[in-house]
């Protein structure tokens, strides 16, 4: 029978398949719809139930939260995992920030301030059901954050929604200490799997890298075979399906050379991309971001910002090209420290922004390169709330349950 | 001078209340249900489309030949669906439902999204009340969902 949105109803509730609940509910509305066709309607509960959760999956995720109480079939639909992914796929960017300690000292993290950029507006989110009171931000991919206990100790890591409150825990790797350690979380579209990489440095004289991976649901973690280990990981970012590592070699007292290795999150294979120039400074310093799905370099280069940009889709065909050289009309120093963080528009980078004068204090500004003349470079964004220094991740505030995403292809 | 008259092939679309609406079949095209009408060569000369009556098809006719014409900016398109949408929302949910039936993809997307934004940072009461929601939960179970997420309900816009 020629029906009203059916394709579209398939592919969007009934695919995901055995809610009995939620089935039997939107058979329920389609049956009474099907009874009042061609007539007018009055109220927003007289249109099909995944409609409603279209609606629903655009608000923002505190309107999501409020309106779920509005009545049962509305706090049914936005648990159900078609609305997950929806919300998923349309949930802005915010920046999860980790306030920062001073002098190392143990620190009670009750709650996590999230920064809407664009709105600047923080909301305090209180941290729940965590294996540990004082905890470090490692990585954020899809609303999931991936967090260790703040006592030195590699191990174990665990996945954690801040918004549900679930979370996850790792298997512990190996029980020897490493000297350097850095993890990213990843997500892989065709099959449904996250997966986390995490990098181990381990001294033998000169410190070499060994790389591991595990997916959620795994019992343990496998090393990877890659490239430049006796090469010093910098920093990792998780990007379109790729993990991307910077990797830095010394080659000479003051001069370094660097390489971005990329691992596929799917098949695991990897690729070493190269600068053009055979890139190598003094004291190298790229900051790695995912612009519109594509990986971007900022390099900093004294006063001025050099913007690279990794082209290709798959590893093996990657390619790095020079988009963009700016004067940036500072003097950066160690007390006067950025990181690019973003794009804000056509004309405006997000930068992170650390200075140390008697204290420690961090903010975010737009950078507008091209400003006209007569027009401030810089515009520091003025957000209420900001704890005085931070780390900051990407943050897209969802209801992925670490717990459903373990399960759903073991 | 010579004049080439260009035939255009036009299609009729019969209403729930009987009304019938001729319109350029490029216009029609672009609702994928009438397309697969079409292509299936179901159709006679005249559609029907019991699901839609004609106070709603003349909104939608004006939304499609907006759409059809490729020489408006994506600027000015812009413009035209954010008037487009500035309806009371009974009609809205009207267009919903037909754009729903008539498989008209960027016509539910920017219904949807003008229910959403109306929705936006508004409290639960409101939402009931301007929705016409009948609140089917306990107060002991609507206080145990709030607690859950308290903190989402700093902030709210009561009216």
């Amino acid at each position: 029978m020629a029906f009203i949105g059916k394709n579209i109803l398939t592919e969007k509730l009934v695919k995901v398949g055995a809610d009995n609940l939620i089935t039997a509910m939107v058979e329920l509305r389609l049956a009474l719809f099907q009874n009042n066709r061609g007539q007018l309607i009055k109220g927003v509960n007289d249109l099909p139930l995944w409609i409603i959760s279209d609606i629903l999956s655009r608000l923002p995720l505190e309107s999501i939260l409020t309106c779920r109480i509005v009545c049962k079939s509305w706090y049914c639909v936005t648990r159900h995992d078609c609305f997950i992914k929806l919300q998923l796929s349309r949930s802005k960017n915010r920046l999860i920030l980790e306030p920062l300690r001073w002098g190392g000292s143990i620190f009670n993290i009750s709650q996590l301030p999230v920064v809407d950029i664009d709105e600047c507006i923080t909301r305090q989110i209180p941290v729940e059901k965590v294996p540990w009171e004082d905890f470090q931000i490692l990585s954020s991919c899809n609303g999931l954050l991936c967090i260790k206990a703040w006592n030195g100790r590699p191990d174990p890591l665990c996945i954690y929604n801040p918004i549900t409150g679930e979370q996850m825990i790792l298997p512990s790797g190996s029980r020897r200490l490493p000297s350097s350690y850095m993890v990213s979380l990843g997500f892989d579209s065709s099959t449904g799997k996250y997966k986390v990489v995490r990098k181990r440095g381990i001294r033998k004289g000169k410190e070499v890298s060994r790389f591991e991976i595990i997916s959620l649901g795994e019992s343990s973690w496998r090393e990877l075979d890659v490239p430049m280990l006796d090469w010093q990981a910098s920093s990792v970012v998780f990007c379109n399906g790729v993990f991307y590592c910077q990797m830095l070699n010394r080659i000479s007292p003051n001069y370094w050379s660097i390489h971005i290795l990329a691992i596929d999150v799917s098949d695991e294979k990897f690729q070493v991309i190269s600068f053009p120039d055979n890139f190598s400074r003094p004291r190298p310093y790229v900051d790695m971001m995912d612009l519109e799905g594509s990986l971007t370099l900022a390099e900093h280069d004294r006063h001025l910002m050099k913007i690279w940009r990794v082209t290709g889709n798959k590893v093996g065909d990657f390619s790095l090209s020079r988009q963009q050289r700016y004067d940036t009309s500072v003097k950066w120093t160690s007390n006067l420290h950025y990181e690019t963080i973003g794009k804000f528009n056509d004309e405006s980078y997000l930068l992170w922004v650390t200075t140390r004068n008697h204290s420690i204090r961090d903010l975010f500004t737009h950078f507008s390169p091209e400003a006209p003349e007569g027009t401030e470079m810089y515009s520091p964004l003025n957000i209420p709330d900001l704890p005085h220094c931070f780390k900051n991740f990407w943050f897209k505030p969802s209801f992925v349950s670490p717990l459903a995403a373990a399960l759903c292809w073991s | 001078m010579a004049t080439t008259t260009t035939e255009t092939k036009m299609l009729t679309l019969c209403t729930s209340d009987k009304q019938q609406f001729q319109i350029e079949e490029t216009i029609a095209l672009q609702a994928v249900t009438i397309r697969n009408m079409v292509e299936d060569e179901c159709a006679s000369n005249v559609i029907p489309l019991p699901n839609v009556n004609s106070k709603i098809m003349i909104q939608i006719i004006e939304y499609l030949k907006k759409h059809v014409d490729s020489s408006v900016s994506k600027e000015d398109m812009e413009k035209f669906d954010s008037a487009f949408v500035e309806k009371k929302l009974s009609e809205i949910f009207d267009i919903i439902l037909a754009a729903n039936y008539l498989n008209i993809k960027n016509l539910l997307d920017i219904c949807c999204q003008r229910v959403a934004d109306v929705m936006k940072n508004k409290s639960p009461e409101w939402v009931r009340r301007t929705f016409n929601i009948v609140n089917d939960f306990t107060a002991e179970e609507e206080a145990k969902i709030r607690k859950e997420h308290e903190w989402a309900f700093e902030g709210v816009d009561e009216d």
